[in-house]
């Protein structure tokens, strides 16, 4: 078995050889960007901000936060259910909202099935950049902020820290129906 | 030893590569050459990392004709919810190449937004360009018809939605290529219409393609109960095994048309 890893090890470092040849000899063009990975710098990352991200919001000592499709970060009763409770708590806006397209409410669900740092980004039906009215995006908050039913995914039976997303449909003031 | 070759042989085979392009069709030396090689050293990095949009970057510097970066470049954008800016790089990989990526413009905006008409135009739009053969969805799971069906039944026009299921059906069906859930949503979009036979004729059609589906059983439990038929529970019974099994409609991104959950069933159990 030793034997195996060792060939296996061996056809690897030649398969890598034969890459990295390729690349300096030009048949690959050469890319002068370094070929470290650093896992900290992701797409879609959110950064603590002390104004108004919670100090004692704990997270897994290594840092590293998933996506929710990695390793199923759900709800409980499943997507169904986050979105009838959701459209329940949202069912009457507040006085004086306005306006139509995509609110998405993005955040970190913790390894203890925590929620905070919690942002938004708000659209027209056109995919334009856009304000709603700032009650109906408190509205909207306090309801993500109020779910308590959380299930981590887990890697190595072991739960861990990942991003979650809710996107709103918005019309003429009134939530019509939640994206998961 | 044999099987040590024979285990190399097949590793080497089964690489997991991602649809590549051919950068030989391009001209050794030119803008596009370069570009193609750089683009396929992006895609040996982890999707969304910093350092592969770096690399896409490069890539549409190189030559910014060069559709599949910004399509690429794109995908974690949509995937981790800033719409705002997978729409701008979709919408420039439309743009340069329409026959190619309208079919995932118009897929990921039913799926991820919900955005009827625009996956409607954009599936048809892609009808036009292919004579009537828009391809499958980025999943693999959908003719393209059957979600221009789909978005036809969701912007309230059910029997529109009922002849676009049927005539893609039954032009699958000649090439034996029915989809996995096909039957389930017309038979769906049968029951809102109330031809309770039909969508049960369906959803038996959809037990021969694909026989363990909670949601076909689910939606067979509330025809049954609605027509005061026996065996409703029995289905329902046979919905929550199998929902709890994980024979159900699931996707690791988003819900799924018609899609169900425990809690739905639970309830219909307790009324019984």
């Amino acid at each position: 078995m030793r034997f195996y890893y060792k060939f296996m090890l061996a056809a690897g470092l030649l398969l890598g050889a034969q890459q990295a040849r390729a690349q300096f000899t030009g048949t690959w063009a050469k890319a002068d960007i370094p070929l470290f990975y650093n896992q900290r710098y992701q797409v879609g990352d959110i950064l603590f901000d002390p104004a108004q991200d919670r100090a004692d919001f704990t997270l897994r000592p290594s840092g590293r936060i998933y996506q929710y499709y990695n390793f199923n970060t759900t709800y409980s009763g499943g997507r169904p259910e986050l979105r009838r409770q959701l459209l329940a708590a949202l069912h009457t806006p507040p006085a004086g909202t306005s306006g139509s397209g995509y609110l998405t409410v993005r955040f970190v669900v913790n390894f203890r099935g925590e929620t905070d740092r919690f942002r938004v980004q708000e659209l027209d039906s056109a995919y334009q950049p856009q304000a709603f009215a700032p009650p109906l995006v408190a509205w909207v908050l306090r309801a993500c902020r109020d779910l308590q039913s959380w299930q981590p995914g887990r890697i190595d039976g072991e739960t861990q820290d990942s991003y979650f997303y809710c996107t709103f449909i918005v019309r003429e003031g009134s939530i019509q129906d939640v994206l998961l | 030893m044999i099987r040590y070759a024979i285990v190399l042989l097949l590793s080497l085979l089964f690489r997991p590569v991602a649809a590549q392009p051919n950068c030989l069709i391009y001209q050794a030396g030119s803008p596009e050459r370069a570009a193609c090689e750089l683009y396929l050293q992006a895609l040996e990095l982890p999707q969304g990392s910093i350092q592969s949009q770096v690399y896409f970057d490069r890539v549409i510097a190189l030559c910014p004709t060069f559709a599949e970066a910004y399509h690429e470049k794109s995908v974690p954008f949509l995937k981790r919810g800033d719409f705002l800016t997978w729409k701008k790089l979709i919408d420039e990989a439309v743009r340069l190449q329409p026959d190619r990526y309208l079919a995932d413009r118009g897929w990921c905006r039913f799926k991820f937004l919900r955005d009827y008409r625009g996956a409607l135009a954009d599936i048809t739009r892609l009808q036009q360009l292919t004579h009537n053969q828009p391809s499958q969805s980025g999943d693999g799971n959908y003719d393209l018809r059957i979600l221009a069906a789909l978005c036809q039944r969701e912007l309230g026009d059910l029997r529109a939605a009922l002849t676009t299921f049927d005539a893609c059906i039954a032009d699958n069906k000649t090439q034996d290529r029915v989809g996995l859930y096909d039957y389930l949503h017309r038979g769906v979009t049968k029951l809102r219409l109330h031809d309770y036979a039909g969508a049960l004729a369906d959803f038996k059609l959809q037990r021969a393609v694909n026989g363990k589906l909670a949601e076909t059983d689910y939606y067979t439990a509330l025809i049954l109960r609605q027509q005061h038929q026996a065996g409703a529970l029995a289905h329902m019974q046979s919905a929550r095994q199998l929902w709890q099994q994980g024979y159900r409609l699931n996707d690791p991104y988003m819900s799924m048309p018609d899609e169900i959950s425990l809690p739905d069933i639970d309830r219909f159990l307790q009324q019984q």
